[in-house]
This record gives structure tokens, sequence and C-alpha cells, in this order.
């Protein structure tokens, strides 16, 4: 009897769970009257901040209902939904990244060539990301990547920012012989080296395509160690890898450890991206924090690395366009973006925001927007985890040999295509 | 209703979890088998038929094997380590000793925490914790984090699991110790049976059943394990401590090439299937 | 003979002191941290709070987590609950018949083929199933979780079964007029239940600690979201809010061990009394 009890409970429950699933499919239009937009947001650092620029936009367009949506592991989460169709109706994602250029490709996403509020980006910023001559994303701030040091300290040892590449491996003996640690590296995760090692093979072959020309359009497995670009990049690397440029324990060192060694005096140099100074600020240091871009060979030639930050993307079916793109429009004015930059920091491409001229990305930022401003390589990859691995590897153990079969290994499945 | 569930009764008490392991594992495998035999990224439903190329690639991929390695040592350390600490602890547990309700509960500790929990934790005590004890105490080898090296990762992946693992099979291991029945003990210590008689002769044979159901566990856990490795280490350094379930995520979520990661799950289920199935015939018979 | 004894009572005491100070001093970092700042934290871990705070508890509150802490326990008892009514059955069925009829035995070894699969290779195509048939929620949620402990607790209720569990029992039931339906619920169902105590603790363990399925399945509404996936949520990719983290941890270890208590007796004692004759 009691099975049976339990077979009509399992059929209400049944016929419950379907009549959920219905109502939840038809939450996305009018609750009130209102037009509702799903916003999905990979930042979650900023999540306060842009609830705040919302209830900003919800104020002054009073018939629209902005839903923002964030998730830990983003990017996965984003990747299982796009799949199975349920599209946000804007997204804030990576414009230079394998999986945009990939939706793109497939009809994801509304084509806003043409539309005028991509004129609000300095030196028409959208173009650097146009998938075949058409416009898919509004990138409203980029990241850069550089080096952060201690400015205080510095001065009180009276060293200064270096301009070349010369000054920057002294500015390194100096350090040294003051006594202090000069880097506080991540060894555990790969990627935070992923912005100096982009930028030694950038400044070493001339530009970004250079750099890919040499790895990732070359024969498969043609990288080899005996190659004066690898040769120099490694040179570059050395001195991240040298024994006594480190802080204690760097090989176990994670991206937070890393920092608190930097906020904490243990080392003078970090080098990291625009998104780090959020986690910095948070270790409250005392000292002030600076940053200096990458040095060349030669003087004025520094250079930077990232993409799109905080970019969005409006979904190719969504049911509230106009909705969608009074939003993303409203995100191209310098009123929100003020906001946002006042708490993240880094370049905000919205021309009208007033950046702080005592900024610590000063230095960075810029470069953000100009021919220095190089877009990260793995624009033109598949993927990037194993590029991160074999310059962390390269750092631990020096070995030319094996950065150069790593890089091999990484980059031939990429050239089934060639030739 | 009544009648023809007790008519066919034997599949009528089957029905559902029948359906629910062909409509939500079977059929999603299948999916991912088909997935296998292209080169499908994961992201959108473009994709092209590449035969056997996954599976001919993967033969030579030095990841894969290194997983393969890594998941073997991880799995038989599990097992062993399980087997032989819990015993250990179980005997312990049951001798007549203070406090030992206590530690009964405090032992089993550890399984109820998440995985993820625990890892966050050590990672900070392998990164900070132990430097600072070898500093301390100047021994050179625990100055550096142990994550840092690929056999320290190794090494620290089977503490943070075993940390765990050991706690259900001492639980288990101590009611099969408590199911000897008091006369055989005692007829054995009059005897004058002396520790290794008593463990070898009496206790083991009755302890047979949960080795054999913690070797079972063990050996899920190690094939399955991911959230651990996950935050522990993330698979580093240079995939030393990655296993195939944290491959195949890998392939298919960072390395957005689905249809490879495929290729190495349906390998990695086919070699699980022979595995089982040779233990069913094994296990049935040595049945009592 | 007294000081040998005596020798190997102090060994015991020594090797269980060791072991108990393994497993406390994780802990011990965990319940510090909750009373700390995440700078603080992050600088010095394994010392004493300072300065001690009960910020993180606030935020916890403020964040919610009473609603994740219901969720959770929802989804856990409900997954519980459908388990033991429909494996157990199962079991006793294959338990029964798989000597006899080969079709049995073949659905058994289909039925715990899983156990050794890790999830993330149906990870991608199950997400997409369930948002497709509209159960990216909370019932789909339940739904997997009894699909995904089939093989483990299938697996364990046939060996007990089978060793312990005579069919004497069935053909004495019978003959006094029971059928099958009746046997199985008032005679077989209640001898049971050591192996209830210990599947109950395996998988009810496994649902409230799991942040896989969830991170995946109820993503799409934050409401459904369950108190692993709250806790998770402190953690992106270029910050971690440590402090409030460590809150939610203890939160979490807090709710199992009372439940552990709870039922510690009836596990330990359902396992001697005959799991494992």
């Amino acid at each position: 009897m009691e099975r049976f009890k339990k077979l009509r409970y399992l059929g209400i429950a049944s016929a419950s769970v379907l009549a959920l699933a219905a109502c939840g499919n038809t939450e996305e239009t009018s609750t009130n009257g209102k037009t509702v937009i799903e916003f999905f947001n990979q930042k979650k650092e900023m999540e306060g901040t842009l609830e705040e620029i919302i209830q900003d936009f919800e104020k002054s367009h009073p018939d629209i209902d902005v839903q923002m949506t964030s998730v830990p592991d983003a990017g996965t989460v984003l990747k299982t939904r796009m799949l199975s169709g349920d599209v946000p109706d804007v997204i804030n994602l990576y414009p230079q990244n394998i999986d945009f250029q990939e939706w793109a490709n497939a009809g994801f996403f509304y084509d806003m060539t043409g539309q005028d509020y991509l004129d609000n980006l300095k030196n028409q910023y959208a173009d650097k990301y146009a998938i075949n001559g058409k416009v898919y994303n509004v990138p409203l701030t980029a990241n850069v990547s550089g080096i952060y040091y201690n400015k205080t300290k510095f001065e009180a040892l009276g060293l200064k920012a270096p301009e070349t590449w010369d000054e920057f491996v002294q500015l390194v003996d100096d350090i040294k012989v003051a006594g202090e640690t000069p880097f506080a590296i991540a060894g555990t995760e790969g990627w935070t080296l992923n912005g100096y090692h982009q930028l030694s093979l950038i400044t070493t072959t001339g530009s970004a395509d250079a750099a890919n020309e040499y790895l990732r359009y070359s024969q498969p497995s043609s990288i080899s160690a005996d190659d004066d670009i690898l040769k120099a990049d490694a040179a570059k690397l050395d001195l991240l890898a040298d024994e006594g440029n480190q802080q204690a324990n760097w090989k176990g060192a994670s991206y937070n450890d890393a920092i608190v060694a930097f906020t904490s005096e243990d080392a003078l140099m970090t080098t990291n991206g625009s998104w780090a100074l959020a986690a910095m600020r948070q270790q409250e240091p005392t000292f002030e924090i600076s940053t200096f871009a990458f040095p060349d060979e030669e003087h004025g030639q520094s250079a930077t690395v990232g993409a799109g930050d905080l970019a969005l993307s409006i979904a190719a079916e969504t049911e509230n366009l106009e909705a969608a793109e009074t939003f993303v429009a409203y995100m191209t004015t310098p009123e929100p973006m003020q906001k946002y930059y006042d708490v993240d920091g880094s370049p905000v491409a919205v021309i009208g925001v007033e950046e702080d001229s005592d900024s610590p990305l000063k230095a960075l930022n810029e470069l953000a927007f100009t021919d220095k401003h190089y877009v990260w390589m793995a624009q033109h990859w598949t993927s990037e985890d194993d590029f991160f691995t074999a310059t962390a590897n390269y750092l631990m153990t020096q070995d030319l040999e094996a950065l150069a079969d790593e890089l091999n290994a990484f980059f031939n499945p990429m050239k089934a295509d060639l030739d | 209703m009544r009648k023809i569930i007790n008519k066919y009764w034997g599949w009528a008490f089957l029905i559902v979890p029948l359906l629910l392991q062909a409509i939500f594992f079977y059929f999603p495998m299948f999916q991912g088998a088909f997935y296998s035999f292209t080169n499908w990224t994961g992201l959108t439903y473009n994709f092209d038929f590449v035969g056997l190329n996954n599976y001919i690639i993967l033969m030579s991929d030095s990841k894969f094997v290194k997983a393969i390695g890594f998941t073997l040592i991880l799995t038989v350390s599990l097992i062993v380590g399980e087997i032989v600490i819990g015993i250990l602890i179980a005997r312990l547990l049951n001798s007549k000793i203070k406090g030992r309700t206590f530690f009964r509960a405090w032992y089993f500790f550890p399984a109820v925490l998440s995985g993820l929990t625990v890892s966050l934790i050590f990672k900070q005590v392998f990164n900070y914790g132990l430097p600072a004890i070898g500093q301390a105490l100047n021994i050179g080898w625990l100055q550096e984090s142990l994550l840092g090296s690929t056999s320290g990762a190794v090494f620290a992946a089977i503490f943070v699991l075993l940390w765990q693992g050991v706690a259900m099979p001492i639980i288990i291991f101590l009611a099969g110790l408590q199911s000897i029945p008091e006369e055989i003990i005692e007829a054995s210590a009059i005897d004058g049976a002396n520790s290794q008689q008593t463990f070898f002769s009496i206790e083991l044979p009755y302890l047979l059943p949960s080795i054999s159901m913690v070797f079972i566990m063990a050996l899920k856990g190690g094939l399955t394990a991911f959230d651990q490795i996950f935050a522990l280490t993330g698979g580093g350094p240079s995939n030393s401590t990655t296993s195939i379930g944290l491959l195949v995520y890998n392939y298919a979520f960072k390395s957005n090439q689905y249809g490879y990661a495929n290729a190495i799950a349906i390998v990695l289920f086919l070699i699980i299937a022979v595995v089982s199935i040779i233990q069913i015939r094994l296990s049935r018979r040595f049945e009592i | 003979m007294k000081n040998e004894e005596r020798f190997n009572l102090i060994w015991k005491y020594v090797l269980l002191i060791v072991g108990a100070i393994l497993i406390l001093i994780p802990l011990l970092a965990t319940v510090f941290s909750s009373f700390k700042t995440t700078q603080d934290i992050m600088q010095h871990f394994f010392a004493f709070p300072n300065p001690a705070t009960l910020d993180n508890y606030a935020r916890l509150i403020a964040d919610g987590i009473g609603h994740y802490f219901w969720n959770s326990a929802v989804i856990t008892v409900l997954s519980v609950i459908l388990v033991t009514l429909f494996i157990p059955a199962a079991a006793y069925s294959i338990a029964r018949n798989m000597s006899k009829h080969k079709a049995f035995a073949i659905m058994y070894s289909l039925l715990i083929l899983g156990i050794f699969v890790p999830f993330q290779v149906i990870m991608i195509p199950i997400t997409v199933m369930m948002s497709r048939l509209g159960l990216a929620n909370m019932w789909g949620l339940i739904i997997l979780y009894l699909t995904y402990a089939i093989p483990q607790t299938l697996f364990l209720y046939v060996g007990y079964i089978k060793l312990s569990v005579p069919d004497t029992l069935d053909e004495a039931a019978m003959i006094d007029g029971a059928d099958r339906f009746t046997t199985y619920r008032k005679i077989i169902f209640p001898m049971l239940k050591p192996m209830h105590a210990t599947t109950l603790i395996i998988n009810a363990l496994w649902f409230w600690n799991d942040f896989m399925l969830p991170l995946l399945i109820l993503n799409k509404n934050a409401e459904m979201w369950t108190l692993p996936l709250f806790q998770y949520n402190y953690t992106g990719q270029y910050f971690n809010d440590y402090g409030p983290s460590f809150a939610s941890y203890v939160v979490g270890i807090i709710t199992i061990t009372i439940v552990y208590l709870i039922f510690q007796k009836n596990i330990i004692s359902g396992m001697s009394n005959g799991a494992i004759k």
C-alpha cells in the first residue's frame, strides 16, 4: 500500500516538475509590464559596482529591468548555456578568446557593425575584435599587463623604473645588492606569467603578429632551442628565473601568495595584469604601488599586452533587442564607466571618462588603445593552458630544449590546417 | 495493478533504476561516444567527422599516458592505504583504551567535510605550514613547498585523499572487528595466542567482507578523483597530478577539444568495463 | 607481562593522539580563519585571529546563507528518501533473481558499470540535456543524484542481501500468504537497516557537499543554489574572499557534525549487528 502512495506522490512530483519548468521559462518576459533582460557577468569582483550601475540605468529607464547573473566558474557555465541554446540577452565575455570567435562565426551574436555607440570608443577599439569585418562586441575597458613595483621602496633605495631592457637587468642586480628580493612569482599559476612571456616574445620579434608568425603560423615542430628568437626570449625569462631573484617558496606559491608577498614587501616587484590591483589594495599595503611597462631594447618602445575586459555582446536571438541595445549603449557613456573605473582602475575605452593621473596603472594606461597595446596572442590560438604550463616549467628548470619541445607540442595541433 | 507488480515483481522493482540509468547515464555516454569520432569543440554545433583520428592521437599523447600513470599510482596508494591504515586504526579503536567513543567519533570526522574545503586548507598547510616547520627545525627538504615539485605534489595529493579516505574504512573495519563473537576471542586468549596469531587467524577472516567493500570504495575514489586534485594542485606541476577525470575536464573545458576529451572518456570507460567484469566474475567465484 | 602490556598501551595512545592531531590542525585552521579578515588569513594563515571579528558570519547572514542552507537540506533529504525508496527494492530483485535468470545478472552489470566512471565524462551532454528538458533546476538535480547514486548503492545492498538475508525468509513469508510486495515491505526492508544507515551516510555526505552538479544545473537562478555553490561563490578567479568562505565552511561542518552525532550510534551499531557478518 505504501508503495502505491509513494508512486502517486512521484506522479504528482513529476507533474510539478513539468509545471515548474514551464513556469521558469516564461520568466524572461514582462513582470509588471517591464521588459526583463538578463546580463551575464563574468567579472565577479566588480559585481557590487555593476549592481550600482544597473540601479542607475533602471532609474533613467523605468521600463527596463536588468537581471544580472554572476556565478562562479562563469566561463564553464556560459559554454554549457550557449550550447543548450540558453543564451543570455547581454553577455560579458572576452573578445579575443576562441570561444567568442566561434560563437560569433556560428551566428550567436547580434551584428553591431555601424552602430553609433561604437563611436564612443577610443581609436575605434571595437574594430580590433571584428570577425570577418563585422563587430559583435563592445569592449568597454581593456586589461593591461606589466610589472608592478614598490615605488616607496624604490625611492628610498634611489632606484627608478627602467625604460630599456638593459636598465631592467641592471635594476634587478641593484635590488639584490641592496639586500632585497626582486620578484614575487606565483610558481603554481603559470597564467600570471603569461603577460610577461608574451611581452618578451613581442619585444623580441617586434609585434604580436610577428611573434605568432614564429610560433603559431610556422611549420609543425619548427620551434627549436637553436633559434635566436627563442634564445632571446629565454634570456628575458631568465630575469625572472635566475637564482635569488624570487621570494622564498615561490615554486609553491599561488596567485594570492604572490600578491601577499608583494604587498608585505617580501619582494619589490611582481609581474601581473591590471586585474590584480583590486586584490593588492585589499591587502592595504603601506607603500605606494606603481607600475612600469615591459621595456624594449630602445627607449620609448615599452609595450603592454591585453584585451577587452568588460566587453559586451548581445544575443542574436534575443527577444528584447531594443532593451538590450539601450543598455549596451548606456554602458558606452562616461557616467556609468566613470563609476566602474573608480573601483577597477583598468583603462577605459569609453571617451570622456576621467582617468586618475595618480593611478598606479598610469604607465600602462598611457599605452592603452595605442599600437603599443598588443592583443593577447591567444587570439589566434585554440587554447592557452599549456602555454602557461610551459612558461612556468621554464622558470623552474631553465631548460631551453624542454621549452622548445613543449611549445611545439602546444602549437602542433593548431597547425593541422596549415599547408 | 497490484497483481501485475507481484507477478512481474522482478522487473517492476527494477524499472525505475533501469530507466534512470538509461536516460541519464547511458544516453549521454552514447552521445559522448558519438562525439569522440568528431573534432567537436564543445562551443557550437559545427563539427566534422574525423573517424578514429582522436583515438590515434591519443595513443601518442604524453599527457594521457601521464594521467593514466598518476591515476594508477593514486588508486593503488588509496587501496593499500585505506585498507592497511584503516585496519590498523580500527584495531586500536577496538582495544580497551580510555576515550574510545571520543576517538571513534573524531576519526570519522574527516569524511564529513567537503573535498574542496579540505584541499584548500591543505594547500595552505603545504605552502606555508610545513616550510615554516622546516625552517624552525632546520630540515632542508621540508623548507620548499611540497606542491612545487612533481613528486612532492603527488605525495601531497595522496596524503589529502587518504586523510579523508580512511575515515569510512575505519568505521567499516571497526564494525567488522566487533562482529567477532566473544567466545572465539576468549578461546584464543586461553589457548595463549599472541597478537599476531590472533590477527591473522581470527580477525582477518572476519574482515574479508569489509576489505572487499573498502577495496571497491578505494578503487572508485582513485579512478574518479577530481574535486580534491582540482583544488589542491590543479593538476600540476606540469601535469604530474592530473587524474584522468581532470584531464577530460581540461581538454573539454579549457582547451575546447570536446571530441578529443570524449575519446579519452570512452577509452577509460572501456578499461573500467573490462576490469569490472573481471572483478565480478572473480568475486563470484570467491563467494561464501 | 605487565610492562609489555603497559608499553603497548602507551604506544596505542601515542599513535591515536598523533592521528587525532593530524585531523585537528586543518580543522582548527578553518575555525580560526572564520574569525579573521581576508587580509589576515592571506598573511598569517596559522596564527590566532588578529583582530578577531564576527564580520564574516554577519556577512553570511546578510548574503542569505539560511536560504541556501534550506535548499541543500531539501535536496539532500528528498534525494535520500528517493534512494531508499527505489534502490533497495531493485537490489532485492537482483539478489533473488540473478542466479536463476541471466537477464538479471546482465541488468546488474549494466546498473553498476558506472561506479568507476568520473562524472567529467558525461558532464557536457547531461548539462545540455537537462537544460533542454527544462530540468535545469532542483528537481532535475534530485533526479540526477538518484541516478548517480545507483551504482554504488545498488552494489552495497546486493552484497548485503546475498550475505545476510537468506531467501528462506521469503519462503516462510509467502507460505503464510504474503505476496512479494508485502514480503519486501514488511520483512526484507526492515532487515536492511544496517545498510540503510551506511548508504544514508555515504550518499547524504555526497549530496550535501557536492558542488559540481549544482554548479552546472542550478546556475540559472541564484535562488536555487545549494550551500556548496554559495561557498564557492566567494572564490573568484582573481580574488578570493577567504573570510566569509571559511565561515561558511564552519557552518557546513557544524551542521553535518550534528547530524552525524545524532546518527552515530545507529551507524556503528547497525553496522556491527549485521552488516559484515
